[in-house]
């Protein structure tokens, strides 16, 4: 007999937002999840994809959403697959740039292109009860019900009438050039069958936790600090004598490095005594890094044991070996413009990274600051615990320099001293290895400046690459908006929008389904 | 075309499992125009599935999944035939002539051995299977036909990798041993009766919490230490001392998730969850690990921390040990949509009768490198001629005759090792 899961505690019922939560805070941190709570998102056109994605945002708590939609919720017409599934991965790709994004991002907009007027059937937020309904309502009312901690607002207008002074739009940025000027992100997303395009338009957005898979972490192994040195000189290797065992008669023979010493003393001894041995030099050839590790073989013949500490450090002999190099991206972050010592850019990001350029080149001799983190190794507990407060304190001691350097800045840009927290700047320094920065290029620059002029090596792709369908797409638009400016012409009675000609869609599909199938 | 949509409105499709997959493959599947559809899950509805599992709302938790997730799909639209089941797939009822009803079996299975079960049904009935399975941002796509395609026995899964007997009950050096002891303890205090989770001798639940304190983390851990041999090359642990506090239990208040508790705040809540739980098992007998029960939660976190203060190791946040206590990898939406996504797209070439057109699909969590695409489809794996499951071979086993019990043979060989259900015995 197995016991149910009764409602034992008092408070079993009352859903506590935390529990809630659980699931998306492990997986982007509390400040990732409370940047998504203050976040706003504006849609505009509630077609499938929109849909989709504030599904998917209203599911973990965005803050707040906008749809901006005017029309009514369509007749049943049966559902094509590859529209749902297109919109799928479009969502992902959607919802995962924004996790990333959310570090920072209080507002954003996206643009769905509307393709399609069947909703039934195609789109999962509205019923049959909402035919006739206005769409924006409809199905704003049905993705509350998903959580009600968020916020919606419909706005039943035509989107484009509210952002555009005209109706071309691949034509009139003005909407575009507002947002990008104001730094909101816009995200645009179509899906036409089997294809879509997703683009973000970010003028520029930082990370701090970047949350990588593999984050990069720096040991200083091979330029130790000082108290790094005093703490690895304590094992003995010649003895082979761990610092905190004493010897005694239970254990005649010196059993060496049996217990666990952390992998970080042998890295480092070995290191120094290849030094030592090599005129004061690092292993730098194949050969030379290979007689490196062969060393640390030496040692663990010495022992004759088969020790998993031993494993680990020679895991750890690259880091030993090499200098650590500020990861590229870093590197590129530090050496913009906005981070120079002529930069007077008021965000605080950028002061830090600027105080964070001047300790590198400072106080850190070309390292970025500690993160304090120590992995889990195999080591006697106290050895394992110094070492950590050693690295710890370190990385505070790292810190404090930063902070130094933010209030100098702070002082030299007439700014009080308490505009940037201690908090801030400490989350930048343990995240100094993976900070990151994404800005695209504005879509005016897209449109009027391509890459290249000459478009043809892209239809010319061999057909697991993508470039081709980025030409028809763009052909698809110009049909369009060609397609509208003669209907205007024509007819003035025109709903207005952008109604997707009939023969570039089919054309579209046949071909994409064309390679799906072939694929 | 017109043919194959009447193929999908004709189909009759099996999808086991309503949870991440299962709701947003549900979803898929009525809007692609699938009209025949059961589903089977056996689990309830929790709270930390609702930032994902969008048929569910509050009001519905502790509830059947299979059930709500039919009730909410049809009021979406009505014109579907969806019948819903509450149970597990592994019942009798489910059984290989009951999976023979239909065209298509989708799996959106978290667990191995449930998934290898239905593939092994599959198999012997040849029916076909399209199995999805996602891990935080990775995910795949694979269907399984009998002779095309390899089935889920043909690769061997690697075996979850467990810790050393003596690291969990004597020397454990990691904040995971002791929450896996504490789980231990819990399960041999209150759990179903197992030997393997003695790890410590002469107590019950029948002793008073402050007994049980002084038996585990005092007198054991002095046994321990008299124990010479384990402590020459590690540092020993250090008994508690126990304060005879008669703290009044602060019932109702929450545990703090992010904060570590100090030494005397766990033994309170050690005190507490104890006192409860033993109130709970005179109730109610036998009660299993479930890292989402509150006062058993509880219970493992103090337990877990004790320890851990005992061998120097570093307490944990409430947050942190129900991550590691329940294996908890965080389960994105996003991907479960893309993977549904995808294993709709192939029951549609199943149901064209393009099976030879299907793929494989991976779901990558960065694009780099090789892995150039977010997803990836590549050819199916041939069955493995050697796979015992659908290339017929069979298994030669050595056995000790005299040590070998047949109860070893039965639990440990047949049903452990290879997986077998309900196996047949028989001698010549």
């Amino acid at each position: 007999m197995v016991a149910s899961k009764a409602n034992h505690s008092s408070d079993r019922h009352v859903i506590s937002n935390s529990e809630r939560k659980d699931r998306s805070i492990r997986l982007w941190g509390e400040r990732g999840q409370l940047a998504l709570e203050k976040g706003h998102v504006c849609v505009l056109n509630a077609t499938v994809v929109a849909t989709e994605v504030l599904k998917n945002l209203v599911l973990p708590g965005v803050g707040a959403f906008t749809i901006v939609d005017n029309h009514r919720v369509s007749e049943i017409v049966m559902a094509m697959v590859m529209v749902m599934v297109m919109a799928m991965v479009m969502v992902m790709v959607m919802v995962m740039v924004m996790a990333m994004v959310m570090a920072m991002v209080m507002a954003m907009v996206m643009v769905m292109v509307k393709h399609s007027e069947r909703d039934l059937g195609n789109n999962f937020f509205v019923t049959q009860e909402s035919i006739g309904e206005p769409r924006c309502h409809e199905v704003m009312k049905n993705l509350l019900e998903l959580n009600e901690e968020v916020k919606g607002h419909a706005v039943n207008e035509d989107a484009c009438e509210i952002i555009m002074s005209n109706l071309d739009f691949f034509n009139d940025f003005s909407c575009v050039i507002v947002l990008w000027e104001r730094g909101i992100p816009l995200f645009l997303g179509k899906a036409y069958g089997m294809i879509g395009l997703w683009r973000n338009v970010i003028p520029e957005v930082c990370i701090v936790e970047s949350r990588p898979e593999y984050a990069k972490e720096n040991y200083r192994l091979a330029n130790p600090f000082p108290e790094l040195s005093a703490f690895v000189e304590k094992f003995d290797l010649e003895s082979c004598r761990h610092p905190y065992i004493p010897l005694t008669e239970t254990t005649p023979t010196p059993f060496a490095f049996s217990s666990p010493s952390p992998s970080h003393s042998f890295a480092l001894q070995a290191l120094q005594r290849w030094r030592a041995e090599h005129d004061g030099k690092m292993p730098q050839t194949g050969q030379e890094k290979d007689q490196f590790r062969e060393l640390l073989d030496d040692f663990q013949l010495a022992v004759g044991k088969d020790e998993e500490n031993f494993v680990e450090a020679k895991a750890l002999a690259r880091h030993a070996y090499s200098p650590f190099e500020i990861p590229s991206e870093v590197k590129a972050i530090l050496s913009d413009a906005k981070a120079g010592a002529d930069s007077n850019c008021q965000d605080p990001f950028w002061i830090i990274v600027r105080a964070l350029r001047a300790f590198v080149e400072g106080e850190g001799g070309g390292c970025l600051p500690l993160s304090g983190m120590l992995p889990d190794m195999h080591a006697d507990t106290k050895s394992y615990i110094d070492l950590q407060n050693i690295y710890r304190e370190q990385a505070a001691r790292d810190c404090s320099h930063v902070s130094a350097r933010v209030q100098q800045i702070l002082t030299s840009m007439n700014q009080r001293a308490d505009v940037i927290s201690q908090a801030e700047i400490s989350l930048i320094c343990k995240n100094a290895a993976n900070i990151r920065l994404v800005r695209t290029r504005s879509l005016q620059e897209e449109y009027t400046s391509p890459c290249c002029d000459d478009w043809g090596w892209m239809l010319d792709m061999p057909e697991e690459f993508p470039h081709y369908l980025y030409v028809l797409l763009r052909a698809a638009d110009r049909y369009k908006a060609l397609k509208i400016s003669l209907n205007l012409a024509t007819s003035a009675s025109s709903s207005g929008c952008i109604s997707p000609g009939k023969d570039p869609k089919l054309a579209l599909h046949g071909h994409a389904l064309h390679t799906s199938r072939s694929k | 075309g017109a043919e194959a949509m009447k193929r999908l409105h004709e189909a009759k499709v099996l999808v086991v499992g309503a949870g991440g997959i299962g709701c947003e493959l549900l979803k898929v599947l009525v809007l692609s125009g699938f009209k025949k559809i059961e589903v089977v899950d056996l689990d309830t509805i929790d709270v930390s599935n609702l930032n994902r599992q969008f048929l569910f709302r509050k009001e519905h938790v502790k509830k059947s999944k299979a059930n709500v997730a039919a009730e909410v799909v049809k009021r979406f639209n009505p014109d579907v035939d969806i019948i819903a089941h509450h149970g597990n797939i592994k019942e009798k009822r489910f059984g290989p002539s009951y999976m023979d009803g239909f065209d298509i079996i989708f799996n959106a299975l978290d667990n191995l051995e449930a998934r290898r079960h239905v593939s092994r049904i599959c198999v012997h009935q040849e029916k076909i299977l399209i199995d999805g399975g996602t891990q935080g941002y990775d995910g795949q796509v694979v269907t399984i036909k009998k002779g095309v395609s390899a089935c889920y026995d043909c690769e061997p899964k690697p075996a979850p990798k467990g810790f050393p007997v003596c690291t969990i009950r004597s020397t454990p050096d990691k904040p995971v041993h002791c929450i896996v002891w504490g789980k231990h303890l819990f399960n041999m205090l209150f759990g179903p009766k197992d030997d393997t989770d003695e790890v410590v001798q002469g107590i019950s639940a029948e002793l008073d919490s402050h007994q049980v304190l002084e038996k585990v983390f005092v007198e054991e851990i002095n046994k321990l230490i008299g124990m010479a041999e384990l402590w020459e090359s590690r540092k020993p642990p250090t008994p508690l001392t126990l304060v005879a506090t008669q703290e009044q239990a602060n019932r109702g208040s929450e545990v703090a998730e992010t904060t570590v508790l100090s030494l005397e705040e766990t033994i309170a809540l050690f005190k507490e969850s104890y006192v409860e739980l033993q109130a709970r098992a005179k109730e109610e007998g036998v009660m299993e690990w479930d890292k989402d029960d509150d006062v058993i939660m509880n219970f493992v976190l103090a337990a877990s921390n004790l320890r851990a203060h005992v061998f120097a190791i570093d307490m944990q946040t409430r947050f942190r040990c129900k991550e590691i206590a329940g294996n908890i990898i965080p389960a994105i939406a996003t991907t479960n949509a893309i993977i549904s996504g995808a294993m709709v797209l192939e029951a549609v070439k199943v149901l064209e009768g393009r099976l030879g057109d299907c793929r494989a699909i991976m779901k990558n969590r960065e694009p780099s490198g090789r892995k150039r695409y977010i997803l990836i489809p590549s050819n199916l794996d041939l069955p493995n001629r050697a796979c015992t499951v659908c290339s017929g071979g069979t298994v030669s086993l050595k056995l000790n005759v005299e040590k070998t019990t047949f109860n070893f043979f039965l639990t440990r060989i047949l049903k452990q090792e290879l997986g077998l259900n309900e196996p047949l015995v028989d001698t010549g």
